[in-house]
């Protein structure tokens, strides 16, 4: 294992991504921040990258290696800026913990299951059928 | 090294691995989805703690630590240390992602194990040692008794401070 290779590819990773404006570390608390930032993951996907194409067999323990490395570093950080938020995105999902508590049928856009349809819906789902079959007999015409 | 001593050592080293990142991750503070709500509230029920089922839930709906330290460990065995345990933990984040996890927990535990892979095996301890040993540690969390386990780890989660505020 070539270290210097792993060196070149992170700190190129790392000082890129901070001249494309991601910040060091993400916002506490960082275990629950979404933030992409230099050190995690573009420093991390800079490390998995190289042992990846050394394992393929690119890496020949010559001067090409280092331009190698300082290529990955280079493509991971735009990688991380650019490209990483489009493949996998942030999830919508809600924050507060009191939302995720919620039961089932409280959230947004689930009514009650004991609820009874209110007279409106009846209307509503009355007068579906009307308007479907007035607009079939306007197409008729 | 004996291959029995060994995957004990392994065992005990990766549950530490696991269950201590995971809990400084703050898993037992809160549900990170609502399958893990589900599944520690159902812990709860069964007479055990609720963090510690909170806890037990992150883990089955997303890659934690528990994860990224099986994972590495079956990349170093099967690609080489370190690089293979260095391949998983970019894997286990982008698994992560999918999971809507912010995945800290499973990156984390990759690279911790890689390392530890790397420095153990001067005394002799190898990377199967460490799948193996890390198969039991998670049944030992997961595969035994559920309120037992999960009180442990609600203790620990106390102790470290991450002991959830929910009811």
């Amino acid at each position: 294992m070539n270290y210097i290779v792993y060196i070149i590819a992170t700190g190129s990773a790392l000082i890129l991504s901070l001249l494309l404006k991601q910040p060091l570390l993400p916002e506490e608390p960082k275990r629950q921040s979404w933030t992409l930032s230099a050190i995690f993951p573009t420093a991390v996907l800079a490390l998995g990258f190289t042992a990846m194409i050394a394992k393929l067999g690119y890496l020949t323990s010559s001067y090409t290696d280092y331009i190698i490395a300082l290529a990955i570093g280079v493509i991971t950080a735009f990688f991380s800026k650019f490209i990483l938020e489009k493949i996998l995105p942030r999830p919508a999902m809600p924050d507060e913990v009191s939302e995720i508590n919620q039961p089932i049928e409280k959230l947004p856009g689930n009514p009650k299951p004991s609820e009874k349809p209110s007279e409106s819906d009846k209307v509503s789902e009355v007068s579906k059928p009307d308007m479907s079959s007035k607009s079939q007999e306007e197409s008729h015409e | 090294m004996n291959e029995l001593i060994g995957i004990l050592i392994a065992a005990v080293i990766s549950w530490l691995n696991f269950v201590l990142i995971d809990t400084w991750m703050g898993l037992p503070e809160r549900p990170g989805v609502k399958g893990a709500d589900v599944i520690g509230r159902d812990i709860k029920k069964r007479g055990g703690d609720l963090a510690g089922g909170f806890f037990q839930g992150n883990i089955v709906c997303s890659p934690d630590a528990s994860a990224g330290t099986l994972l590495a460990s079956v990349g170093c065995f099967a690609i080489g240390t370190p690089e293979g345990g260095l391949i998983a933990a970019v894997l286990v984040y982008f698994g992560n992602r999918l999971c809507a996890d912010p995945g800290y927990a499973g990156t984390s535990g990759a690279l911790t194990i890689t390392v530890i892979i790397a420095g153990a095996s001067f005394i002799g301890l190898t990377p199967a040692m460490f799948i193996v040993g890390m198969l039991i540690a998670i049944f030992t969390i997961q595969g035994l008794y559920h309120p037992v386990s999960s009180k442990l780890l609600g203790k620990i989660a106390q102790k470290m401070g991450r002991y959830t505020e929910i009811q």
